[in-house]
C-alpha cells in the first residue's frame, strides 16, 4: 500500500496539540482545561498513528495509541473526581480563584 | 611702730562704722556714728603727741608686678594732723546737727552710714603716704559725695545732680590718674616723700595732677557740679561741699606742691583767679540761699588755689582751716533757716532776725568772717593769702601784678553778695505766705550747739592774738608762712573794699531779671549751656550714631549669620531629604519593586506555571536545536 504523505497528519497533529495547549493555558474552567488535555493526548495519538506506517508490522504505533486512550480515560476519570472534590471544597472550579499554591 | 595700730585703727574705724551704722536701727544709728567720730577725734589727739615731733610713717608691700613693688604707705605729719582734726571735728558737729535736722527722715541709718563712709575716705586721703593710696581714697570720697548728693533719691533732680557731680569729677580724676602715671614715669616712685624729693616735674605732669584738684575742688572749668550738689541734705553741703571734701583738692595741692614747676604754678594761679571771680560773680544774683553759699565756696576755693599757685602753701591751708569753720557755720545756719521756713528761695524770706535771733547772730558772725572783716578769722587768712600774692607779683613783675588786684576785688565781691544775702534773709519784711512768721523760731539745741561753736571758732582769738595780723599765729608752726613784704596799705585797702562791698550789698535794690548781667550770674556764665552744646550734645549724637552702627553693623552681622545658618540648614535638610534619604528610599523602592516582580511570578495559578514551563521548554528547545 502506498503510504500517504505523512506531513498532512503531522500538521493536523501539531494543530490539534497547539489548540489543546492554548485551551489548557487560556481557559478558566477546570473541566475545559481537562478537555484541552484530551485534545493534546489525541494529537499525540494522531502522530503515533501517522508514524506507525513506517513500522514493518504497522502495529506498534496503533497499539500504543490504544494504550494512550485507555490511560486518558483513566486519567480523565481521576481528574474529574479531583475537580469534583475541589468544587466541593472551594465552591468553585474557576482556576483563577484556586491559587492555594501561592501560599 | 607703736603708733601703727592706732593709726590704722583710726582709718578703719569709720569704714567699720559705715557697715555697722547701715545695719543699725534708726534710733541708734546717729548715736553710733557720733560716738565713732568722737573716738576718732580723741585718737587724733592722742596721736598728735607723737606726730607733732616727727612724721609717722607706715609702709608695707601691697603687690609686686615683676620686679616692681607697689607699696601702700600712710603718713601722719603736721599738715595731716591739722586736716585729721578738722575733718573729725566738723564731721562730729555736722552729725550732731543732723540728728535734729533729719529727725523725721526714715532712712537715717543710711544717711549716717554714708557720712561714716565719707569720713573714712577723707581720712584715707589725709593719711595717704603715696599717690596710689591717695587716688584710691580720692575715688571713695567721690563715691560718698555721689551717694550723699543723691540721698533724697526720690527726687529726680537730686539723682541728676549726683550723676552730674560724679561725671564731672570723673573728668578731673581722669587727668589726675594720668598725672599719677606721668609721675611714676618721671620719678619711678609714687611715694610722696621720694617723688617730691626728686624736685619739680615737667608742667604736663603737674597740670595733670592739678586736674584732680580742678574736679574735686570745683575749679573753672569744672565748677558747675558744686551748685547742683546742693540738692543733698544741708548738713552734707556743710561737711562735704564746703568744709572738707572740696578742700581735698587744696590738700592735694599742698601735698604735691614740690612737684609743680613754675609754668604749672602760673596756670594754677590763673585757674584759681578765674574761679574766684567767676564764683563771686555767679553768687551775686542767685535766689537760692544754698546756691549763694555754694558759689561763695567756689570763689573761696579759687582763692586758695590761686594762693597755692603763688607758692603760698601755708596761707592757702590757713584759709582752708578758717573757711571750713565759718562756711560750715553758714551752711548749718542756712539749714536752720530752711528748716524753719520750708523754702530755699531767699525772695520769700526776709525779716527773720527777730524770729531767729541765734541763727541771725551766727550767720552774721560767719558772714563777717567770710567777707574778711577784721577781728574775724577770715580776715587773717585772706590777708595772708593776698599779701602772699602781692609778694609773688612783685617777684614776677609785669602782668602778674593783676592777679593780687583781682583777688582783692573778689574779696570785695564776697562782701557784696554776702551782704545782699543777709539783707534778703534777715532784714526787710517777711514775704513767705505758707508758713506764718509766728511759727518761725530758732532751731533746737542739737542744731544750735554746733552752729554756735562754729561761729565761736570764726573769731580771731583762736588763730592769732593780734586781730589785724596773723604773723604770730600758732598756725605757722604747722606750715611755714610765705615771706611777704610788709604792705602797710593792704589791710586798710581791703577793709575799705569789704566795707564798700557790704554797704553796696545792703543798699542796692534787686535789679530786674531781664537785664543781661543777671541771668549771666544766675546761670554762672552759661557754662552749663556751653557744655551742653560743646560736650553733651555731640556726645549724645555720637552715642546715637554708635547705637545705629551697633544695630546695623553688629546686629546686622549677627542677624546675617543667623539667616545664613537657617538657609544653610534648609539646604542641608533638602540634601538630606533628597540625597541621603533619596538613596535609602530608592534602594528600598527598588527592593520592593523587585520583590513585587518576583512575587508576581508565584501567583498560585496553575495555568501561569504551565505557561512558564512551556515557554521555558520552547526556549530550551530553541537554544538546543
Amino acid at each position: 500500500m502506498q503510504p500517504v504523505d505523512s506531513h498532512l497528519f503531522l500538521i493536523v497533529g501539531a494543530a490539534l496539540f497547539s489548540i489543546g495547549l492554548a485551551v489548557v493555558l487560556v481557559k478558566r474552567h477546570a473541566i475545559v482545561v481537562l478537555m484541552g488535555i484530551e485534545l493534546m493526548l489525541n494529537a499525540v495519538n494522531i502522530n503515533l498513528v501517522a508514524f506507525s506506517q513506517y513500522d514493518p508490522n504497522r502495529l506498534q504505533g496503533q497499539m500504543l495509541s490504544l494504550f494512550v486512550m485507555v490511560v486518558a480515560a483513566a486519567e480523565s476519570a481521576v481528574a474529574l473526581a479531583i475537580v469534583l472534590q475541589v468544587y466541593r471544597h472551594f465552591r468553585t472550579a474557576q482556576l483563577d480563584d484556586l491559587n492555594e499554591l501561592k501560599q | 611702730m607703736p603708733f601703727a595700730t592706732p593709726l590704722l585703727l583710726l582709718l578703719l574705724l569709720p569704714f567699720a562704722g559705715a557697715l555697722a551704722t547701715s545695719m543699725a536701727s534708726r534710733r541708734v544709728a546717729g548715736g553710733l556714728a557720733i560716738g565713732l567720730t568722737a573716738i576718732g577725734l580723741v585718737t587724733t589727739g592722742w596721736l598728735a603727741m607723737d606726730a607733732l615731733a616727727e612724721p609717722l610713717m607706715i609702709r608695707f608691700d601691697w603687690a609686686k608686678f615683676g620686679q616692681t613693688p607697689f607699696n601702700l604707705s600712710f603718713r601722719l605729719d603736721r599738715l595731716g594732723l591739722l586736716m585729721l582734726g578738722l575733718v573729725h571735728f566738723v564731721a562730729l558737729l555736722v552729725q550732731i546737727y543732723s540728728l535734729s535736722y533729719l529727725h523725721d527722715e526714715p532712712h537715717q541709718a543710711r544717711y549716717f552710714a554714708y557720712l561714716q563712709l565719707f569720713v573714712g575716705a577723707m581720712l584715707g586721703i589725709v593719711l595717704a603716704g603715696n599717690l596710689l593710696v591717695l587716688y584710691i581714697f580720692w575715688e571713695l570720697v567721690g563715691l560718698a559725695s555721689f551717694l550723699l548728693i543723691g540721698f533724697y533719691n526720690d527726687r529726680p533732680s537730686a539723682s541728676k545732680a549726683a550723676m552730674k557731680a560724679f561725671l564731672m569729677n570723673r573728668v578731673g580724676d581722669m587727668g589726675f590718674l594720668l598725672g599719677i602715671f606721668l609721675t611714676y614715669i618721671w620719678t619711678g616712685s609714687l611715694d610722696l616723700d621720694l617723688a617730691t624729693a626728686a624736685g619739680p616735674l615737667p608742667a604736663v605732669a603737674g597740670l595733670c595732677l592739678f586736674m584732680g584738684c580742678v574736679g574735686k575742688s570745683a575749679q573753672f572749668p569744672l565748677l558747675t557740679w558744686l551748685p547742683d550738689a546742693m540738692e543733698g541734705p544741708t548738713p552734707v553741703s556743710a561737711l562735704l561741699h564746703a568744709a572738707t571734701m572740696v578742700a581735698a583738692g587744696i590738700f592735694l595741692l599742698a601735698r604735691i606742691h614740690p612737684l609743680l614747676n613754675p609754668d604749672a604754678l602760673v596756670v594754677i594761679t590763673l585757674v584759681g583767679t578765674i574761679t574766684t571771680l567767676w564764683g563771686g560773680y555767679a553768687a551775686l544774683f542767685q535766689t537760692d540761699i544754698k546756691k549763694v553759699l555754694a558759689f561763695s565756696t567756689v570763689s573761696q576755693l579759687g582763692l586758695m588755689v590761686a594762693g597755692m599757685g603763688t607758692g603760698n602753701v601755708g596761707g592757702a591751708m590757713f584759709h582752708l582751716l578758717t573757711h571750713a569753720f565759718f562756711k560750715a557755720g553758714l551752711f548749718l545756719s542756712a539749714g536752720a533757716v530752711i528748716h524753719a521756713v520750708h523754702t530755699q528761695d531767699m525772695r520769700q524770706m526776709g525779716g527773720l532776725r527777730r524770729a531767729m535771733p541765734v541763727t541771725f547772730a551766727v550767720y552774721t558772725i560767719c558772714t563777717a568772717a567770710l567777707a574778711g572783716l577784721p577781728f574775724f578769722s577770715g580776715f587773717l587768712s585772706k590777708e595772708a593769702l593776698i599779701g602772699g600774692a602781692f609778694g609773688w607779683a612783685i617777684q614776677q613783675g609785669g602782668l602778674a601784678g593783676l592777679i593780687p588786684v583781682l583777688l582783692l576785688l573778689s574779696s570785695g565781691l564776697t562782701a557784696l553778695y554776702m551782704a545782699r544775702q543777709l539783707r534778703l534773709v534777715f532784714f526787710g519784711d517777711y514775704r513767705q505766705s505758707t508758713v506764718p512768721l509766728s511759727a518761725v523760731h530758732d532751731a533746737d539745741w542739737l542744731m544750735r550747739g554746733p552752729m554756735l561753736l562754729l561761729a565761736g571758732l570764726s573769731v580771731f582769738v583762736w588763730f592769732s592774738v593780734n586781730p589785724l595780723s596773723a604773723h604770730h599765729s600758732w598756725f605757722w608752726s604747722i606750715l611755714p608762712p610765705m615771706e611777704e613784704p610788709t604792705l602797710v596799705w593792704l589791710a586798710p585797702v581791703s577793709i575799705g573794699l569789704v566795707l564798700t562791698g557790704g554797704w553796696l550789698g545792703f543798699r542796692l535794690k534787686e535789679p530786674r531779671h531781664d537785664k543781661g548781667y543777671v541771668p549771666l550770674s544766675v546761670e554762672y556764665g552759661f557754662l552749663d549751656t556751653i557744655y551742653k552744646y560743646i560736650v553733651i550734645n555731640p556726645l549724645l549724637k555720637l552715642a546715637a550714631l554708635l547705637n545705629r552702627t551697633d544695630q546695623r553693623a553688629v546686629d546686622g552681622v549677627v542677624n546675617g549669620a543667623g539667616v545664613g545658618t537657617v538657609v544653610l540648614a534648609h539646604l542641608m535638610s533638602l540634601t538630606d531629604r533628597f540625597g541621603v534619604d533619596g538613596i535609602v528610599n530608592g534602594v528600598a523602592w527598588l527592593a520592593g519593586r523587585t520583590g513585587q516582580l518576583l512575587r508576581s511570578v508565584q501567583n498560585g495559578r496553575v495555568q501561569s506555571y504551565i505557561t512558564a514551563a512551556v515557554v521555558g521548554l520552547l526556549l530550551v528547545l530553541w537554544w538546543v536545536l
